[in-house]
């Protein structure tokens, strides 16, 4: 039977977690190994990405997108950070930040598939639909 | 108005705009082509919901895969692009329904399409909806009047009925449709005409056609294009139908005509296609059979209980070359109760409508018919049958004996009156006079040639001199001995004054 992506990122996440550094190694070389003999190594982008998935959902991670007009300061970050954090009960949040001057100003804030839109740009797009009505 | 004004009605309307921001669910469009979009993310999709992609376009979600949405696109897919933001919207594919929409032209998201200003509604209606149960019906018990001689009395529809239009192109297949539309003018049936991938030019000959004859009072256009996308031309039937249901709902009549589902069933198959989806016999998806017995279901006649409304469905489907035994045909004649059969020879030998009274069948009809119409029907079907049967001996002409070149000398005329021009249907009483006297042999000694003629005359003569009777007939509506005697007299005093 083929073994799919989920698979292989799956038992990789049962093999490694709750183990000391010096095992992960070893798990992942083998693990590496495995794909060879399988002869499915084009598949390891795609098992670690599928991997970081599961990592982050299992570990309490929340890997946010944080899109500004200007780069974020970091008492700002720390906000944010809190807000995602309670939001999402996360134990740990990973904001990577996008700048993007066509928003205007505010901040879109990207979870998963989950978008919050408090950008200038959006609003104006709410107040446009909201007049032509 | 100053401008001032308009100036403060900005204001006010801007100082009101609260600006909610609530988290949304969103995907990333990974691939497009051929109004056909496939979207990362979207986990919480639900099947036919509806998706905004960016600049106001619209889709549906059709396949939920696992990591992926594939989503047809209702509109102008050209502006979409690899990368975009997809939000669902949490509402299924639905279109506005209400009372406003009669006399209007509208696509099938019920935007209007006919520059006589925007339709504003409250109420909406699911484009899919599971047809109406067991419970809720009844049998078919009123008729439709379509106006046309022969159907009214050979191939007789039923309120709530579903009967087929079948034949090749260009064989009058949307004039019975269009005929039985403005027949209903001044009636109590609301009229649907759904265009499915119909040519522009037609739609709009159809509707400049219905608006002369005063027939777009009792009537909606739903209009999807040839060159509207495929997923338009999906969802046409769906939309007209749900429009339909809204009528329903109230308790009244509604005749839907879905012109034609061949065409649907091509857009489905392309949509299908570029979905993936595993192609069957002639490429069709598996599903096919259930795209039109799902639509064709929501037909209905609900008994009193539940309102009495009632909806018929007069669905149209091309054959090629008249093939009915391809796979399109055969299927929706299973779903149908019945089908008029249209064909390409009778039509050039100037039997129009081109009707082929012995491969037309209405399995219900009969229950729905007046019993006025049913006495000459009857009648009249005997008469074709013996005609079909002897046809081929009247070219012996003077060598048959005398029982046998009567019965063929009544089949001619009797083709002759079932013959009727195109956007002149004919009301009941009128239908049944004619018939009466030609079963009833008062026309065999009229010249085949100058039948047509006598019954202009005849309905001529009945309209200023014999109103009565018309009116008797058209009250009773069955024929009862005063009826008939009054009748009787009336064709024989035409008889006497008349002059070929």
């Amino acid at each position: 039977m083929k073994i799919t992506v989920t698979q292989y990122a799956k038992s990789l996440y049962e093999a490694i977690k709750d183990k000391p550094q010096i095992e992960v190694d070893l798990v992942v070389t083998n693990f590496l190994k495995l794909l060879q003999k399988n002869g499915q190594m084009k598949l390891a982008k795609k098992v670690s990405e599928k991997f970081s998935a599961i990592w982050n959902k299992e570990q309490g991670v929340v890997e946010a997108e944080v899109i500004t007009r200007y780069k974020i300061q970091d008492t700002m970050t720390k906000e944010i950070e809190k807000f995602i954090k309670e939001k999402y009960s996360a134990k740990e949040v990973v904001i990577k930040n996008v700048v993007d001057e066509k928003i205007q100003g505010g901040v879109i804030i990207k979870v998963g598939d989950e978008l919050l839109d408090a950008s200038v740009a959006g609003m104006l797009e709410n107040l446009k639909k909201e007049l032509a009505k | 108005m100053t401008k001032d004004y308009i100036i403060d009605q900005l204001k006010k309307q801007i100082e009101n705009f609260e600006t909610l921001t609530q988290t949304e669910k969103v995907g990333t469009v990974v691939e497009v082509g051929d109004g056909v979009a496939k979207i990362s993310g979207l986990s919480d999709a639900m099947a036919s919901e509806m998706l905004e992609f960016p600049g106001g376009v619209f889709g549906v979600a059709l396949n939920l895969e696992e990591g992926a949405v594939g989503a047809m696109i209702l509109g102008d897919y050209t502006g979409i692009k690899e990368g975009d933001i997809v939000k669902s919207t949490g509402k299924i594919l639905s279109v506005p329904v209400g009372d406003m929409m009669i006399g209007r032209v509208v696509s099938p998201l019920g935007v209007a399409i006919d520059g006589k200003g925007e339709i504003k509604s409250e109420t909406y209606y699911p484009v899919e909806k599971i047809a109406p149960g067991v419970i809720t019906r009844k049998s078919v018990s009123v008729p439709v009047q379509t106006g046309i001689k022969a159907i009214d009395a050979v191939i007789p529809v039923g309120r709530g009925q579903r009967e087929l239009i079948i034949g090749d192109r260009q064989t009058g297949k949307t004039a019975v449709a269009i005929d039985a539309i403005i027949n209903q003018k001044g009636q109590d049936l609301i009229c649907i005409y759904v265009a499915i991938g119909q040519k522009e030019s037609k739609i709009a000959r159809i509707v400049a056609e219905l608006e002369k004859r005063g027939a777009m009072e009792h009537t909606i256009m739903v209009v999807a294009g040839a060159s509207d996308p495929a997923a338009l031309s999906f969802i046409s039937p769906y939309a007209g139908c749900a429009m339909g249901e809204y009528f329903l709902d109230k308790g009244k009549d509604v005749l839907i005509i879905y012109d034609d589902l061949s065409k649907h069933a091509w857009a489905y198959r392309q949509i299908s296609l570029i979905l993936r989806r595993p192609p069957g016999r002639e490429a069709y998806p598996g599903d096919i059979f259930y795209l039109h017995s799902r639509l064709l279901e929501r037909s209905a006649r609900l008994n009193e209980d539940f309102g009495g409304g009632s909806i018929t469905a007069l669905p149209i489907i091309e054959t090629q070359a008249g093939d009915v035994s391809a796979y399109i045909p055969t299927n929706v004649i299973s779903i149908t109760d019945g089908q008029i059969y249209l064909e390409t020879d009778l039509f050039y030998k100037g039997i129009r409508p081109a009707l082929n009274v012995g491969l037309s069948v209405s399995r219900v009809g009969s229950a729905a018919q007046t019993k006025a119409m049913k006495k000459v029907a009857g009648k009249l079907r005997l008469d074709l049958a013996q005609f079909r049967e002897l046809e081929a001996f009247a070219q012996f002409g003077s060598d048959l004996d005398e029982n046998t070149r009567k019965q063929i000398e009544r089949g001619r005329r009797t083709i002759e009156i079932l013959k009727q021009d195109q956007y002149e249907p004919m009301p009941m009483q009128n239908q049944v006079a004619i018939l009466y006297a030609l079963t009833n042999g008062f026309l065999d000694d009229v010249v085949v040639e100058k039948v047509k003629a006598w019954e202009n005359d005849f309905h001529k003569y009945l309209q200023s001199s014999a109103k009565e009777t018309l009116e008797l007939i058209a009250s009773k509506k069955e024929l009862a001995e005063d009826v008939v005697a009054s009748l009787e007299k009336a064709i024989k005093e035409f008889k006497e004054t008349y002059q070929s």
